[in-house]
């Protein structure tokens, strides 16, 4: 979420400003505003500047799996497996064939699993691996306050988190949420879905402890509506 | 580090204001050319900046020299007689 706290500088800055203009006598406490003023509209500037850097730097790091997800000729979704399925670490499978019935998944060992009956898929981590595995902690039974907390608390990407279950597919409705493109226009967000997708996926599938597919992203005024499917 | 070099530049700047205002000056021009010292030299400690801001703090830091140049030209004015 972004710091209110330049713009704050600027409000208060800029009402000084006026007051030491229009009021004789006044003039230290216009430029104690206009400092003010300068100082809020720096800070706001500078917000997400540094952020924007270092997603540009590690982008390199996306382009090395896009390519070689693309390579190995697998470009289809990826299905987030909870750590009880991939050795203890939430993890992303990206099959070879599009996702029918994942059954019988064992990892031989990273970055390669089967699946079905002897079929190979690439096991990465995503995003939302580092958020539900840093998020584990303080994951319970309870899918929308587990979400709720690990979103807003732990890591600031959204203000709020609704839930709808319905047969094998979770509705998941993220309010405010802070659209980052972690992967720097890379080709590998088809894979893993958007930051805060492949988050809500990763702890959807660790809490209900079985595997789930982004099935659809869409926004939906200020929100970010994410549908999953469970397969397997 | 931005976020210090403002904050250092928010101290100077507030304890100067209250020196000259301790010592009754009341003219803009005086007030306006120490904040203009103050930026310009505590900013020179904030690089490297990204882009965006380096491109803001140019502006502000022309927009200041600016006023600074402009006090400055009616006080040599005013002392050579001119106007």
């Amino acid at each position: 979420m972004r710091s209110d706290v330049g713009a704050s500088l600027m409000i208060i800055g800029a009402s000084l400003a006026v007051v030491g203009y229009i009021e004789p006598g006044l003039i230290p406490l216009m430029v104690l505003g206009l400092s003010a003023f300068i100082i809020g509209l720096l800070v706001q500037w500078d917000e997400g500047a540094m952020e924007q850097t270092i997603i540009n730097l590690s982008s390199a790091a996306w382009d090395n799996v896009s390519a070689l997800v693309e390579s190995a000729g697998l470009a289809n979704s990826g299905v987030y497996l909870p750590s009880s399925m991939a050795n203890g670490e939430p993890m992303v499978l990206i099959p070879s064939t599009p996702v029918g019935n994942l059954r019988n998944i064992r990892v031989i060992g990273k970055p390669l699993a089967t699946y079905r009956a002897g079929l190979t898929g690439l096991l990465l981590a995503s995003p939302g691996s580092r958020v539900a595995l840093t998020c584990r902690d303080s994951l319970t039974s309870d899918l929308e306050s587990s979400l709720r907390n690990c979103l807003t608390r732990q890591f600031p990407l959204a203000r709020g988190v609704t839930v709808t279950e319905a047969g094998g597919e979770v509705t998941v409705r993220v309010e405010g949420p802070r659209l980052i493109d972690v992967y720097g226009g890379s080709t590998v967000k088809a894979i893993f879905g958007s930051a805060i997708a492949s988050a809500v996926a990763a702890i959807v599938a660790e809490v209900l402890n079985r595997p789930f597919i982004i099935q659809e992203e869409s926004r939906s005024g200020g929100a970010l509506l994410i549908r999953l499917r469970g397969v397997g | 580090m931005l976020k210090d070099i403002l904050i250092v530049q928010a101290a100077l700047t507030g304890l100067t204001t209250a020196f000259l205002y301790y010592l009754g000056v009341h003219s803009i021009d005086i007030y306006i050319s120490l904040y203009t010292l103050i930026y310009l030299a505590t900013m020179t400690m904030a690089e490297p900046m990204p882009r965006r801001v380096r491109l803001l703090n140019m502006a502000i830091a022309y927009g200041l020299i600016a006023v600074f140049t402009y006090f400055a030209a009616l006080r040599i004015m005013a002392i050579l007689g001119v106007g």
